[in-house]
């Protein structure tokens, strides 16, 4: 096995382990904000506040159609004049640009979950409600791939390691071996949180729908 | 005493490495070098006064300086706050440097390549149409640490800031200069009012310099390049650039970007906006250069947008009909495949064929718009085409002629779903070199003084293609949707 990927620079898979540590970090931070913003954002709708509630569902509908990596261009132009305060705040001025990129979709996509879940609750369809849960760790699957998009500004998370260790191999098959490494190896951690959700999906069913339905 | 003051006072630069460095003891490097030979020459004391690239001209309005030798390129922007002195003391050309294995041997071997670069550069405007994308830094030590930690294979930056790092072994080991261009000639300066006599003077010794070798002499012991001083000391040894200077001497560089047609009225709605209090900069239209990028980018992102929701639905169709019709290993196979592209991020799937794209043929901004199209809809046509297939199969106790078309129509809300995220991703074309908005308002930005503009036009351009897209693809789906009731 080792021989195999002997084509690939040895501190490939450290570089790799690290890049992908700093994914999970985009997307637990992105995943952390978004939960709030968007309960925040769907409480305010649910208040029927007609001016903030109106307000709200018009940013949520500006958030929903702004992708990501326009979303990461348009923070670093906006900010990178202030970079040395948000490192200061953030630690990593880098990282903090992928993560407010991220945070459109994640607020938006979180906010329109809790509406539903709310909606349903109310009316009593307490299942589908509580299908909102897996529905907000999926989020979490999105935000990790897309804190690839990082690479595009010099973040060193996995997709930049790929990248960059695809470069030094040239238009060689050894080079077409690694993206179809890097392809499956993404396909299994997908996979897995796949897997987690619908495990997730499974206990809750359990645990609060069918006691309520036996009931 | 040659001039009429005891003390000239000098404005340097303090943290240049083999220019111009204050350790605290002493001064040193080249330009330091020349301030003392000049002072020695004129026979006057020597006053240094720090400057930074922001404080080197004020310092001579103010009257702070007497002259400024501080790293100054002299291009046609400046002659306007200062009078240089000529002949030039120095020359830099932009550089880019690279990982030694990436083999560079001409502008088409960048074609396809990122180089990282530090904003605010005039050369960026010659370098962006030559390589696929420029990575913006706002700095050149952010730049550098870039390049050490492999997150940039290719930095374009001043030869004279790279001087010190090529000259550390360990770094020469790991990187080194592929090409050069934007070559500017180095002024020292005075105030334009009050400082005739000095100019003149100085004029004199430039020239007596480059004759007697002074400057070239100072420049090896400082252990920069010389090729330049080099030229200058054979033209200045001529005798017909003794007799007749002025034939001799280079101009500044002329870095005024040619006005774009659109200029004037820009600046007329600039003016309009800042008279309501909204002061924007539209600099993606002042200059011809960048209006052109401008237009490029709109067309070509546009273009991206149709291409890309028109190659979801057609995949959508294919992907759907086969998997309708697939026997188990096929059926497999496709599932297989829809896994595939469900679990890898976006910009691998792009990044891998763009690999194959240009494996097989010649890099073009041609082939990078056809393979980035070809990604969106494979991505999002697949799981488009999945759900068609779903469809069909719930049509399974009666299929037949028109069946395929009621699927469709069945699968509406999910491909509205795919359409309107195909437009989305598309958007990250620009990362294997599309020359779309993002990518062209990106270079724009790296010779341009003013950004937020620039990003805001970029984000409002994407929010309303998603708008509209949405719009059009849900009177898609109804259109659909009525044909399968109507039937």
């Amino acid at each position: 096995m080792m021989d195999a990927l002997s084509f690939l620079s040895p501190d490939m898979g450290i570089a790799l382990a690290k890049g992908i540590s700093l994914n999970f970090r985009i997307a637990l931070a992105a995943f952390g904000i978004g939960l709030l913003g968007g309960l925040v954002a769907a409480a305010i709708i649910r208040a029927r506040v007609p001016i903030l509630s109106g307000a709200m569902r018009f940013m949520l509908a500006i958030m929903r159609a702004v992708p990501v990596f326009i979303a990461m261009f348009f923070f670093v132009g906006i900010l990178r004049s202030n970079e040395a305060l948000l490192i200061r705040l953030t630690g990593n001025a880098a990282m903090a640009y992928v993560v407010l990129a991220c945070l459109p979709y994640a607020i938006s996509y979180i906010a329109d979950q809790f509406l539903e879940a709310f909606r349903r609750w109310h009316t009593g369809d307490r299942r589908v409600a509580i299908l909102a849960i897996p529905n907000i760790a999926r989020a979490f699957q999105v935000l990790f791939t897309s804190s690839c998009f990082g690479a595009a500004i010099g973040v060193p998370e996995a997709m930049s390691v790929i990248i960059r260790e695809a470069e030094t191999l040239g238009n060689t098959p050894s080079r077409f071996m690694l993206f179809t490494i890097a392809i499956l190896a993404f396909t299994i951690v997908m996979q897995c949180f796949v897997f987690v959700t619908r495990l997730l999906h499974r206990v809750l069913e359990r645990q609060f729908i069918e006691p309520t339905s036996s009931a | 005493m040659f001039y009429a003051i005891a003390t000239l006072r000098i404005g340097v630069r303090s943290g240049y490495p083999l220019f111009a460095e204050d350790n605290g003891a002493e001064r040193k490097g080249y330009e330091i070098a020349v301030a003392r030979m000049l002072a020695a020459r004129l026979g006057v004391t020597l006053d240094f006064v720090d400057v930074t690239p922001v404080t080197r001209l004020s310092s001579l309005r103010e009257n702070r300086t007497d002259l400024v030798l501080a790293t100054m390129g002299h291009n046609s922007l400046r002659d306007g706050e200062a009078r240089f002195i000529r002949p030039h003391y120095y020359r830099s050309e932009t550089m880019i440097l690279g990982t030694v294995p990436l083999l560079v041997q001409n502008w088409t071997d960048l074609a396809d390549r990122t180089v990282c670069v530090t904003v605010g550069n005039y050369s960026n405007a010659l370098l962006a149409p030559r390589v696929a994308r420029l990575m913006l830094f706002d700095r050149p030590s952010r730049l550098i640490e870039a390049l050490k930690s492999g997150t940039c294979r290719f930095i374009a930056q001043d030869d004279s800031v790279l001087a010190s790092l090529l000259n550390s072994e360990d770094f020469a080991a790991r990187f080194e200069p592929k090409l050069s261009f934007a070559a500017i000639p180095w002024g020292m300066a005075v105030a334009r009012e009050g400082s005739n006599r000095l100019a003149e003077l100085l004029d004199a010794l430039s020239r007596e310099m480059h004759a007697d070798g002074q400057f070239l002499m100072l420049a090896e012991q400082a252990g920069i390049a010389t090729l330049y001083l080099d030229e200058q000391a054979s033209l200045w040894r001529t005798q017909a650039c003794q007799i007749a200077p002025e034939r001799c001497v280079a101009p500044a560089l002329e870095t005024r970007l040619a006005p774009s047609l659109v200029a004037g009225l820009a600046e007329q709605i600039e003016g309009a906006a800042r008279a309501l209090g909204m002061p924007i900069s539209l600099n993606m239209v002042h200059s011809e250069v960048a209006w052109h990028m401008f237009l490029e980018g709109l067309v070509v992102s546009l273009l991206a947008i149709g291409g890309g929701l028109a190659a979801t639905f057609g995949i959508a169709l294919g992907f759907g009909s086969l998997m309708a019709h697939a026997g188990t290993a096929q059926g497999l196979f496709l599932r297989t495949v829809v896994v595939l592209l469900q679990g890898a991020p976006n910009l691998l799937i792009l990044a891998t064929l763009a690999a194959v794209a240009n494996a097989l043929f010649t890099f073009s901004l041609g082939l990078a718009l056809v393979t980035a199209i070809l990604s969106i809809g494979l991505m999002n046509g697949a799981f488009a085409g999945q759900a068609i297939a779903e469809a069909y199969r719930t049509l399974e106790p009666s299929p037949g002629p028109g069946s395929m078309r009621r699927a469709v129509a069945l699968a509406a809300a999910q491909i509205e779903a795919f359409l309107v995220n195909a437009t989305r991703g598309i958007a990250a074309a620009s990362f294997v070199g599309v020359t779309d908005l993002t990518n062209a308002l990106t270079d724009i930005s790296s010779f341009s003084s003013n950004q937020s503009s620039t990003y805001w036009i970029l984000l409002i351009f994407y929010v309303l293609a998603v708008f509209a897209v949405v719009w059009g693809a849900r009177r898609f789906r109804k259109s659909l949707e009525a044909s399968e009731v109507a039937q």
